[in-house]
């Protein structure tokens, strides 16, 4: 079927209109708490379900596109008048992105995880309690108006119903016709239209033909409190002509005494330009995998010339009569090293995206969590503008959404409690992003009770992970809540974690090459706080030598390198181990593991950790550091544990990707 | 009566990406060897349209800018392209729109959901009735001959 092989472009439109519709509703909420109606919001309400619906319809999501009509319909009820503003409209809305979010699942993994019927009959209810009963027989306000025919018939439904609002309401209805340069009509016309929103509505844009080939005439119908001598002022460039057609002269508008040129009040931000209204031309959509392609020939490229760099020096030393011409070909090669360098750059600047983009989601999340333990929590973003890689994005999304449901879940207190201890009873969690030099920092802080430190030890020892004599710090207790299983939570509701640990969100969180770290005090809160590289495309990694074979082990996985000597090792029931600062860490010997010697003599030991099993791998020689492209490898090799890919390293061959965590697994198998 | 000149180009008018990917596919599976040349917006329409030869125009309603009404009228009143046959393309709901698209002089209109062959039958129909209501097109035959 032509439709579905649209679906990636569906889908990466799909996600861009809910971002969208998340973005303009919380603008939208700010009026809407007051009761205030904001036109041109809900209309951009409307038109992203719209556009949504008619592409699910398309490509034949029924229950996406069923789903998406309904709300689009509550939306043009509410545009044309019939459903008034309310926070319950707000929460409806919400909850709709929430609802379409897992349609949208559903079509990539062709399963149903809502119950459509239900949230089909939540919108029923909705409807049936806020249908604001219509009065009819009424002299239809837009006979006040001189409005020719062919003007009126290219008014929408809904044009004509915010142009009738507004002669109820008694503003000034004026016809502006703009003639402009053909050439840049566009961009001094979206100017004049935001202005025009700022002081009232723009209700239509009607084009008018002429005879000059270099410019074009639009007139606009706009309705505002501005008075007829103030508009001139306010548009980019004059008008060639100005009407008032309402209301006829001689009376006066409603709430005459009012400030010639009244701006809206405005929240902070609030005219942001939604995404979906930037210039669509000036940009195309590429599939990540497209992009890492190019990444890769060019890393291909850069390998090449490094060969080539060595293969001039080669020459330099056996033909010194042609000296002159290979220096100049090796600054040849060294300048296009540099280029090379540059479209690396280039191409990584292009799978950044910016975290606030997630932003959305999370908030959404946070309000249907706290909504379902009856706590109020508001959510404070920080550094949305803050880049990062497309995929990391992705990756950490678990990890967050995790611990934003432990704050809101354990942290948050319920608000008679939070009252009780003077603190307000809508708690805070503040998400905020930063760039610390290479590295982005994610801090997640609730102000809530914070961890209670000895439910944590208690729960420790019983699960034997300490002697209830052992003295602990604040800090171990702290690493503990990582352990695999560990949870002290004497409940497991609909909000609490589904089984799933803060093990698992460190070990993601180590995978993504990043850390995690946790500081609490009681009664005022918990931060956590996630380092994570820029992008995942290219890592910093320790070229080791094992036997024959080279290996790449990211930096981020190294805690040290220590050199072995004999009399730092011993044998305990048949494992070897190193003395490593006070203690000892088993060793791991890559030559047998991967059976590529059986030397058992010195080296070096690179020490890391996955989860809480420290180890050491045993090493021939470290030869350097270098930045590395890690490159998947195909599924079908059997028992790739302990590697998590290949790169180039400006070898003949490429090198394998160390995974210490999965290498324990294969080297410890028994041990959690 | 001749076959008809071949549709060649079509304008498409649609703020979704992916709608104006699935039109263009409809497009080139029943007409082989058209262009599609696909906008965002009526803005974009409005300033390409002078340097394109356009033998059809496909357009939602429901867009940002300017509505494909508006759009629709100022076509439909210019000397010049007041002759291109225009589909509406749009949503079951907006049945209203759609009349008023008509009576400001669309051709015909579809509506969304469609199946490609429905759009293509729609096009084929409006072009063929363009193409002998319209036997002096420009380019076939001058505006101007000798024995006038």
């Amino acid at each position: 079927m032509v439709a579905r092989e649209l679906n990636p472009e569906f889908l990466a439109e799909a996600q861009d209109i809910l971002e969208a519709i998340g973005s303009v509703l919380r603008q939208f909420e700010q009026y809407a708490r007051v009761g205030q109606f904001k036109a041109d919001l809900v209309n951009q309400l409307f038109r992203s379900y719209h556009s949504l619906k008619g592409l699910a319809a398309m490509l034949g999501y029924t229950r996406l596109s069923t789903y998406t009509h309904r709300i689009e319909d509550v939306l043009d009820r509410v545009r044309l008048g019939k459903i008034p503003v309310s926070p319950h409209l707000v929460d409806l809305l919400f909850d709709s992105l929430e609802t379409l979010q897992r349609l949208l699942q559903e079509t990539a993994e062709t399963a149903e995880v809502i119950d459509l019927d239900q949230a089909l009959e939540a919108i029923d209810r909705f409807v049936e309690s806020a249908q604001r009963r219509v009065l009819s027989a009424e002299a239809d306000p837009l006979d006040r108006l001189a409005l020719d025919a062919a003007t009126r018939q290219s008014l929408t439904e809904y044009e004509e119903h915010r142009l009738r609002e507004a002669v109820r309401q008694g503003l000034r209805i004026y016809s502006i016709y703009l003639r402009l340069p053909f050439a840049d009509f566009d961009r001094v016309l979206r100017e004049a239209n935001a202005v025009l929103n700022q002081h009232g509505e723009l209700i239509s844009t009607l084009p008018e033909a002429g005879t000059d080939p270099d410019q074009i005439g639009f007139r606009l119908l706009w309705a505002s409190r501005v008075v007829p001598d103030a508009v001139g002022d306010l548009l980019p460039t004059a008008p060639t002509r100005l009407d008032l057609l309402y209301p006829p002269e001689g009376i006066a508008p409603a709430e005459p005494g009012r400030p010639a040129v009244e701006a809206e009040a405005e929240p902070s931000e609030a005219e942001a330009e939604p995404a979906f209204l930037r210039d669509l031309s000036r940009s195309v959509r590429v599939d990540l995998r497209a992009l890492d392609a190019v990444l890769n020939v060019v890393g291909e490229a850069a390998v090449l010339r490094s060969r080539q760099e060595s293969l001039i020096q080669d020459l330099q030393s056996r033909f010194p009569e042609i000296a002159g011409s290979l220096a100049a070909l090796l600054q040849l090669t060294q300048e296009m090293a540099t280029r090379l360098g540059e479209a690396q750059r280039h191409l990584l600047e292009l799978r950044l995206v910016p975290i606030g983009t997630v932003y959305g989601r999370l908030e959404r999340m946070v309000r249907r969590l706290a909504r379902q333990a009856g706590k109020q929590v508001q959510t404070v973003f920080l550094g949305g503008d803050t880049r990062l890689d497309k995929v990391l994005i992705e990756h950490i999304m678990d990890p967050l959404v995790h611990i934003l449901r432990n704050a809101v879940d354990h942290g948050i207190e319920a608000p008679d409690e939070r009252r009780a201890q003077g603190k307000p009873e809508t708690g805070t969690v503040r998400i905020e992003a930063a760039q610390v030099g290479p590295r982005i920092a994610l801090r997640i802080a609730d102000d809530g009770r914070g961890i209670q430190l000895e439910k944590v030890r208690r729960r420790a020892i019983q699960m034997g992970l300490i002697d209830e004599e052992a003295e602990v710090t604040v800090q171990d207790v702290l690493r503990l809540i990582f352990e695999p299983g560990f949870s002290s939570a004497e409940r497991v509701g609909e909000v609490s974690g589904r089984g799933v640990g803060l093990d698992i969100v460190k070990q993601t969180i180590e995978r993504l090459n990043g850390t995690v770290t946790v500081h609490t005090e009681a009664g005022q809160g918990t931060t956590f706080e996630i380092l994570l590289p820029i992008t995942l495309a290219i890592v910093p990694a320790v070229i080791v030598r094992v036997g024959p074979e080279r290996f790449a082990v990211p930096l981020a996985l190294v805690q040290e390198i220590v050199e072995v000597r004999p009399e730092h090792l011993r044998q305990v029931e048949g494992q070897e181990l190193l003395h490593y600062h006070e203690g000892a860490v088993p060793l791991i010997r890559l030559g047998q593991v991967f059976r590529l010697t059986d030397a058992r003599d010195g080296g070096f030991a690179i020490v890391s950790r996955a989860g809480r099993q420290w180890f050491a791998l045993c090493v021939d020689a470290v030869e350097r550091m270098q930045e590395i492209v890690i490159k998947r490898i195909s599924a079908r090799l059997q028992d790739l544990r302990g590697i998590s890919g290949a790169a180039e390293i400006g070898e003949d061959r490429p090198v394998l990707v160390l995974d210490p965590i999965s290498l324990t697994a294969r080297v410890f198998p028994r041990r959690t | 009566m001749t076959a008809g000149r071949p549709l060649r180009s079509v304008m498409v008018i649609e703020d979704s990406e992916t709608m104006r990917g699935y039109i263009r596919m409809c497009l080139q599976a029943f007409f082989p060897g058209v262009q599609s040349l696909e906008v965002p917006s009526g803005f974009d329409a409005l300033r390409l349209l002078p340097g394109l030869q356009v033998d059809l125009i496909i357009t939602d309603i429901n867009m940002p800018d300017m509505n494909g009404l508006e759009l629709i009228r100022f076509l439909k009143t210019h000397p010049t392209y007041r002759q291109i046959p225009i589909v509406i393309v749009s949503t079951e709901g907006a049945a209203e729109d759609q009349r008023r698209g008509m009576a400001l002089g669309a051709d015909a209109y579809v509506v969304k959901p469609f199946r490609p062959d429905h759009l293509a039958q729609v096009v084929r129909t409006i072009w063929l009735r363009y193409e002998q209501d319209l036997p002096s097109m420009p380019q076939e035959k001058p505006a101007w001959s000798p024995e006038n």
